[in-house]
Order: C-alpha cells, then sequence, then structure tokens
C-alpha cells in the first residue's frame, strides 16, 4: 500500500476524534494526535484498534505507545501492510 | 519538611512571601511528591458498540482489572474509574520519568480503586476515585519519602464549562479563578508548560511570583479540573473562598465541585 493511501485512510479515521478540525485539514507527519489534533488521550485506544481493524494488522502495546504523531502512525502501519 | 536526600527543608511559599507581615503560606514545593489527576465525562465515552467495549477493555485492562470491571453492577463506571485512575496514576508517573510511555496494563489498579501499583518500577500510588452524576474523577499520588511526610494536602476543583469548544482555555480560567479566589498573586498565564527539544511536553506547573508549583490539569467533554498541593494552613482561605461550594473530603484531600 502506498504511503499516501495509509496517510489518507489514518486521517480519515482521525477525523471524528480530532477536536481541532484546522489542525487535521493542515496535518503533516508531525502532526501530534494528542496535542495539536486534540484528540481525548482515551480515544486512542479506539484509534488503534481502528487501525487494526482498517488494515488487517496487530499492534502490540510497545508499538501503539509510540503512535504519537501522524508520520509515526504512517510508517508503524506501512512496516506492517 | 525535608527535601528528598537533600537534608533541606522545602520550604512553602505564597502569598506570605509577598506580604511579609503574613506569614500566611499556600503551596508547598514538595520534590519527592509525584500526584495526578483525571476527570471523565461519561457521556462522551457512550458511543461503543459492546463488541467494540469489550476489546477497548482488553487492551487497557489487566485480567484482575477485567475481573474487577465483570464484579462491579455497573461495568461502564467501574472502566472509567480505572481509566482515570491510570491516567492520574500515569501524569505522576512522568512527573518524575518523562521518558516513560503510557502502557496501560504496566499500572494496575487494586480492587476498592484506592492504589495502582506500577508494574514496570515496583513503586505504588494511593488513589482516590468517585463516580458522580454522568461524571468520574479521581487523583493518584505517591511520595519517595512516604514515611517522612504527612499524608500530602491536595485540593482538586471540578467545573463544568457551558461550551466545550475550549477546554484548554477553560482550564486556564479554572486556574486563575481558583488562585484568585485563593487570594493569591499570579501572572497574566500562570500555567507553564516545558518541552524538550523533540517537542515532548513537561509536566505542567504554575509559574508564579515566588516559584513554581506542580499542578495537575484535565479536560474531558465540559468537565474540567485542576489539583494543587497546598500547604495544610491554607485551609481558612480555601474555606473563605469556596464556602459556598460542594465539597468531597477523603483524608486529605479535598474536592471541590461546581458540576
Amino acid at each position: 500500500m502506498e504511503q499516501k493511501e495509509i496517510m489518507d485512510k489514518v486521517l480519515k479515521i482521525l477525523g471524528p476524534y480530532a477536536k481541532n478540525k484546522d489542525a487535521l485539514a493542515a496535518a503533516s507527519d508531525a502532526t501530534n494526535i494528542l496535542t495539536d489534533l486534540e484528540v481525548n488521550s482515551s480515544r486512542l485506544v479506539d484509534i488503534i484498534l481502528a487501525f487494526e481493524d482498517e488494515f488487517d494488522i496487530e499492534i502490540e502495546d510497545g508499538e501503539a505507545d509510540k503512535v504519537n504523531t501522524v508520520g509515526a502512525a504512517v510508517s508503524m502501519i506501512k512496516a506492517k501492510v | 519538611m525535608l527535601a528528598a536526600g537533600s537534608g533541606e527543608r522545602a520550604a512553602p511559599f505564597g502569598r506570605g512571601d509577598l506580604r511579609r507581615n503574613n506569614p500566611m503560606t499556600l503551596f508547598l514545593r514538595d520534590p519527592t511528591l509525584s500526584f495526578g489527576n483525571d476527570v471523565v465525562d461519561l457521556r462522551e465515552e457512550a458511543d461503543r458498540s459492546s463488541h467494540f467495549l469489550d476489546r477497548y477493555v482488553r487492551r487497557i485492562c489487566t485480567e484482575r482489572e477485567v475481573s474487577l470491571v465483570g464484579s462491579e453492577p455497573d461495568m461502564a463506571r467501574a472502566l472509567w474509574r480505572i481509566w482515570a485512575l491510570k491516567e492520574s496514576a500515569f501524569k505522576a508517573v512522568h512527573r518524575r520519568d518523562r521518558s516513560r510511555a503510557f502502557r496501560y496494563r504496566e499500572l494496575e489498579v487494586q480492587p476498592g480503586f484506592e492504589s495502582v501499583v506500577d508494574h514496570f518500577s515496583g513503586s505504588s500510588f494511593n488513589a482516590f476515585c468517585r463516580a458522580s452524576g454522568d461524571f468520574v474523577y479521581g487523583v493518584a499520588w505517591s511520595s519517595q519519602n512516604a514515611d517522612l511526610f504527612d499524608e500530602p494536602f491536595l485540593v482538586s476543583w471540578l467545573d463544568r464549562v457551558a461550551v466545550a469548544s475550549d477546554l484548554s482555555r477553560a482550564v486556564r480560567e479554572q486556574v486563575q479563578r481558583v488562585l484568585g479566589r485563593l487570594e493569591h498573586e499570579f501572572p497574566e498565564e500562570p500555567i507553564r508548560r516545558d518541552s524538550d527539544e523533540d517537542g515532548t511536553l513537561h509536566p505542567p506547573v504554575l509559574e508564579l511570583p515566588r516559584g513554581r508549583a506542580p499542578v495537575s490539569l484535565s479536560h474531558h467533554g465540559r468537565l474540567v479540573m485542576t489539583t494543587m498541593q497546598l500547604h495544610p494552613s491554607a485551609e481558612p482561605t480555601i474555606e473563605r473562598g469556596f464556602g459556598d461550594c460542594e465539597k468531597v473530603i477523603s483524608g486529605r484531600r479535598i474536592f471541590i465541585l461546581s458540576v
């Protein structure tokens, strides 16, 4: 799967949880999911589960806690698909 | 009060330092105390299907916590009490060790919701958690020199905001309101969060005229929460400033509710 396709799917998954829609629209690899997109920490778990479902992958706890930015999410998923 | 390992006394500071004729102190700077808080607006968490919620529980809970959730009459509330205490304990952990990541199952809430074991370090945190109406709130705290100190005097404020559009601002306004009612001088922006070069944020502190004091901040849905460690002698000031508010008191923890 191409990086852009993964990025688009990641942003679509993040969409409903991102309170800062402006930051979502301008998201880049460096965008922090919690502080820039203003996703509540409890929703990070939903997002990890949604990544597993969307990309048919398994994400271990030690991998999930490194998903701080959009770019980190894309890289982690790209390495698995 | 003895500072950890130094043999020095950790001086309280506050209004008394600013007005020499008034020895009253407000904040304590206890370098061995770590604390954190969390609030959960249950209305924000009610949208998961039962299947998805089951996966969610197994993602964040240890086997013992899964059993604890299953043994409680209101399983959803039990889950969010566990979450609030994990988050509170992690904030306390992060104040000491910013390299730690939040691995949910490393922090295990014990039956009774009065302590959290950190399986990574082998340490534990005292905890208090309460479900009330449509929200859950909690604090966790630990002192490295528990034998040397009295129980910490932690005061928390919970407010409900009318519009949940800018909760970071609501938290700032809550802190300003609290400091004002505590009759404490403060700068226009009293909350400070430093960051590492890679952008990792440090835990928040209050930047006050005579020094910094740790503070824990939380917001979710329409709820905002602030927790500070105060000097016990501040109790009359709290009563003056917040005498008209509902309070929940647990030992030396006071929760001032305007929700």
